[in-house]
């Protein structure tokens, strides 16, 4: 009987001119999404490639000087030797490197910045990774393909799939098709089976042939992105399947369907997004910020005092150079450090919240299978919050690592030679994150398809009667 | 010596209860293989939810239906193996031709036949030989239901249940289909049709039975019956 009904169901699909359009639609939609991501993906190259030019430009201009100053000139620029001023005003530049799969799915690339200038004059609590974006599209999010694949197929697959056995029952055919000794059940199953494979293919040619117009090669993160969306395809065909067997008339199912299309992959994500907040509110960043603020206030006033207590717990830095008095940037930098120490409860605070925030909805992913396939299709895509958490956590710590190599010099009160610009740290994100969720998240939807469908076949009789 | 005919079709104090509703009240009913038994009554009399209990589309709320000796609820894949159903209006699959819709549903019943048995059956069905490739939604309802003669022959079928299967013919498809059950006859197949044709039922049948809210109230061998008779037995049970 499978045979039969797959040869059937492909005569029927390819003499619905609705579906072939459907097809063409969905490849035109998929490439658009490609079109939009790339584009995207492009800006941030450029900017990225500006901002790696603008700094480049920026430390050639320090070694020229060094070299000057090697060679006996005194250049009026003499000045940005300081290691202040290279710590501060040069810095250099943290960066995450573009990643082509960014364009299949933006994820959080809109949001957070991918280049950062490291300054030892920042403040760790308060650097600042998100950009300013425009708020329409943070409200409704981009159209990229992950955009496509988690709001658009359930509807493909629900406009696709919503009466296969009601409009039997309606026009009357399944009573002849039930006079022939067949498990009806089994014989929906097969037609499901079959226009899930008929999408399938659809997909994989739409998507393939956006990867190849966006130029992303294959790889295992690919193939990882194409598993979890056949898996979240199995859900919605499943789902369809149970209302189909459950249900009545065609245009009950169809409501029924949407609406679990609404509660799904709107409100569910919407409200463990709201309940996260609720739950674990965050501090508020405008206190931590006057905190800081008090803080510093209150360290500028005392500054001989500060300084005095930084050097006593750092007394490599003391200098007994009556010339080399130590002036505002010592006693900045030793505020600095004092400021972070004082504040860590409330920095730690607030990261922990975020922390729990994250576990939650973590926790709760299992509510909606929307939350569960976008979870692991922008890890595989690498523009997940967690990634982006990884990466400031790579920048902070460099921030730091930045501060304390220019400190001795700082102390030392004496100007940068070429051998320090030669020697100075560089930042080199790598990443520690790892992508668990995509082995997890597929075996649940697996398992969650599992019991939907089940639940379908238990169902022992038939309704041939509206 | 004449051999005792087979039973096709059996039930035993069939009742069908809807929410305490009697539709069928203890239906006692036996049918020979070669007889075409035509139940007439009028609408609600419990004709098609005999032919709905005989498929097993509704369940009975008490009493067996058997075909061939074969439960119809107990073993229902196994009883319709040599079924055919034909209903009032025959739904097929639009966008498919007629060889088509017959080829697709022959599979259901586990059949394979080449495309030139396929057109035989067709043309034994009397459908015209330009109209096999033609997609089904320009069928009229005659040639519809021509294609369910021809999965009832293709599928060997014993036993033929008819839901008002002429109802808005014209005379002349009506009395194709007539000649078509007649054939059928020949092979020995036994019909159950549900109708509410007098003519068509004393025309082609070979006994009648006449349903009244449920009940079976009267059956007879046509031959013993004339025209007129039937319609006044019929009326005399309906207005009573």
């Amino acid at each position: 009987m499978l045979i039969q009904n797959i040869r059937h169901e492909i005569r029927l699909l390819s003499r619905s001119s609705w579906f072939l359009a459907l097809s063409v639609l969905f490849t035109l939609l998929c490439l658009y999404a490609g079109y939009n991501g790339m584009k995207l993906f492009e800006s941030r190259a450029v900017e990225l490639e500006k901002a790696k030019a603008d700094q480049s430009a920026l430390f050639e201009r320090v070694v020229n000087i060094a070299e000057a100053v090697e060679n006996g000139e005194t250049p009026d620029d003499s000045y940005r030797l300081s290691p202040m001023n290279m710590s501060i005003a040069t810095g250099t530049l943290a960066y995450l490197q573009t990643d082509l799969l960014s364009a299949v799915a933006i994820g959080q690339s809109d949001l957070y910045t991918h280049q950062i200038k490291v300054s030892a004059r920042e403040d760790l609590a308060t650097l600042t990774f998100t950009e300013m974006s425009n708020p329409v599209q943070l409200l409704f999010g981009n159209f990229d393909l992950a955009f496509v694949l988690t709001y658009l197929i359930p509807l493909i697959i629900i406009a696709f799939t919503y009466n296969l056995q009601s409009q039997e029952l309606e026009s009357g055919r399944l009573r002849l098709l039930a006079s022939n000794p067949i498990n009806p059940r089994l014989w929906l199953f097969q037609r499901y089976l079959t226009r899930y494979i008929s999408l399938g293919f659809i997909l994989s040619v739409a998507v393939i042939l956006t990867l190849s117009v966006i130029s992303v090669q294959p790889s295992y993160r690919i193939a990882g992105m194409l598993l979890i969306t056949f898996v979240y395809m199995v859900f919605w065909f499943a789902l369809s399947f149970v209302i189909n067997v459950y249900g009545t008339s065609s245009a009950k199912n169809a409501i029924v369907l949407l609406s679990f299309w609404i509660v799904l992959v709107l409100v569910i994500p919407a409200v463990v997004n709201q309940a996260t907040n609720i739950i674990h509110p965050a501090p508020s960043r405008v206190i931590l910020l006057n905190e800081i603020r008090e803080t510093k206030k209150e360290l500028s006033e005392k500054q001989d005092q500060v300084l005095a207590e930084y050097l006593r717990n750092h007394p490599e830095l003391v200098r007994d150079d009556e010339e080399n008095r130590f002036a505002y940037w010592q006693g900045f930098f030793a505020s600095q450090e004092i400021m972070e120490n004082q504040l860590s409860g409330l920095i730690q605070e607030f990261d922990e919240q975020l922390a729990e925030q994250q576990k939650l909805v973590n926790t709760w992913r299992f509510l909606s299978p929307s939350i569960l396939f976008q979870t692991s299709f922008t890890d595989m895509a690498g523009t997940s919050t967690r990634q982006y958490n990884d990466f400031k956590s790579s920048v902070k710590e460099f921030t730091q690592q930045w501060r304390e190599h220019f400190l001795p010099m700082v102390f030392d009160n004496r100007m940068l030679t070429l051998d320090d610009l030669n020697k100075l740290p560089a930042f080199e994100y790598n990443s520690t994150f790892e992508s668990k969720t995509l082995t997890f998240n597929v075996l649940a939807l697996i398992l969650i398809s599992g019991l939907i469908l089940m639940s379908g076949f238990k169902k022992n009789h038939i309704n041939f009667q509206l | 010596m004449n051999e005792t005919p087979q039973i096709a079709i059996k039930t035993q104090n069939l009742i069908k209860e809807y929410d305490g509703k009697l539709a069928l009240n203890d239906l006692n009913l036996s049918i020979n293989a070669g007889d075409i038994f035509c139940l007439l009554g009028a609408n609600g009399a419990g004709k098609t939810t005999t032919i709905n209990l005989l498929m097993n589309f509704i369940k009975p709320t008490s009493g067996e239906a058997f075909i061939y000796g074969v439960d119809v609820v107990k073993n229902s894949r196994e009883s319709k193996k040599h079924l055919a159903y034909i209903p009032e209006n025959l739904v097929l699959y639009n966008e498919l031709s007629g060889i088509e819709n017959l080829e697709y549903f022959l599979g259901l019943a586990g059949l394979k036949y080449s495309k030139d048995d396929l057109e035989a059956y067709l043309t034994e069905a009397g459908l015209q030989n330009d109209a096999f490739g033609n997609r089904v939604k320009t069928y009229s309802k005659g040639m519809r239901q021509k294609i369910g003669i021809a999965l009832a022959l293709a599928k060997n079928a014993k036993v033929l249940l008819l839901d008002e299967p002429t109802s808005g013919l014209d005379p002349k498809a009506s009395n194709e289909f007539s000649k078509l059950l007649m054939r059928l006859k020949n092979y020995n197949v036994a019909t159950l049709m549900a109708t509410h044709d007098l003519f068509r039922a004393k025309e082609t049948g070979t006994h009648i039975g006449i349903m009244k809210a449920g009940n079976l109230v009267n059956q007879t061998l046509t031959e013993k019956i004339s025209h007129s008779e039937l319609e006044e037995l019929y009326l005399t049970h309906i207005n009573n």
